[in-house]
């Protein structure tokens, strides 16, 4: 078995209202630093695990994300990074 | 009628939620989380607070503690009726026993307030209050749900999809609702609009 490092994101889905995400939009439209910045906020996750190799490790992660740290009726999640430590 | 309070860790509305039922006529029993059988029960209630620091997301954590295993084969087996309060609500959710999502207030605040309700219950319609306290009630679901409501806001504090305030499951035997009826029983209270409610849940279990 091998150690790898996982980072992922979650965030809302498109279709669901992203309230923090609209008031930084508004932000930085107001202090003319940027007109549609589109800002998208969620949460950042780390954390290692054990696998046979990068592909096990990503079926193992994406099971994680999926079940664990998502909620997919209104959260979408992408894997950043899985690297061998 | 014997009805089973569940207690998660972080849980903080079990005691009005025991005693109002208690009120209202039901023999109450707390359960832990690590409870495996709940085949005793007329009803099981989720009561509201919080569970396991509602880390991740409301709700999220509890999903995976034994009690909801349980829950699940009790639905399974028709026992009798399951009732999610707030967090009860988040977790029925969460666990995919009910359709939709409860997600962050469009205000993105905890709001805490009286709000008026229209209940829907065998065919009649019905003006009631009730108290909400909660920061992740916004109901989303991109499902048609709309036959499975009983409860709907008729002020929308929390921006909730077709303004749903709670829901039945597809067999009508669980019912989720983000207001807390357990306040709403006693003369210290406000009013006394959740006592319809729990009346309600009575005939829910004789129903069958």
């Amino acid at each position: 078995m091998e150690r790898f490092f996982a980072k992922v994101i979650v965030t809302l889905k498109d279709e669901v209202k992203d309230n923090r995400a609209l008031v930084l939009d508004k932000m930085l439209k107001n202090l003319n630093i940027e007109d549609n910045p589109a800002f998208s906020t969620g949460r950042f996750y780390t954390f290692s695990l054990s696998a046979q190799n990068l592909s096990d490790a990503h079926d193992k992660t994406d099971f994680i994300c999926r079940e664990i740290l998502s909620n997919p009726v209104v959260e979408k999640y992408e894997i950043n990074s899985i690297e061998a430590i | 009628m014997k009805a089973a309070v569940v207690v998660f860790l972080g849980t903080n509305c079990e005691t009005e939620t025991k005693r109002a039922l208690e009120y209202c006529g039901f023999d109450v029993n707390y359960v832990n989380f690590d409870t495996k059988n709940l085949d005793d029960y007329d009803a099981v209630f989720l009561s509201g607070g919080f569970s396991y620091g509602d880390y991740i997301r409301s709700g999220r954590l509890a999903k995976f503690t034994p009690v909801v295993d349980a829950l699940k084969n009790y639905i399974e087996s028709k026992r009798g009726v399951t009732v999610g309060i707030c967090n009860g609500f988040q977790i029925l959710c969460e666990a995919h026993i009910l359709k939709g999502a409860l997600v962050e207030n469009d205000s993105s605040r905890f709001i805490c307030k009286n709000t008026s309700l229209e209940l829907c219950y065998k065919g009649k319609k019905r003006k009631i209050i009730l108290p909400i306290a909660h920061r992740e009630g916004k109901y989303v679901c991109f499902d048609d749900i709309n036959e499975f409501v009983f409860l709907k806001y008729l002020d929308n504090p929390n921006g909730s999809m077709h303004d749903v305030a709670g829901l039945y499951d597809a067999k009508r035997r669980v019912m989720g609702l983000m207001p807390h009826p357990e306040r709403a029983v006693f003369a210290k209270n406000f009013g006394f609009d959740g006592r319809e409610f729990f009346e309600i849940i009575k005939d829910e279990i004789k129903r069958g």
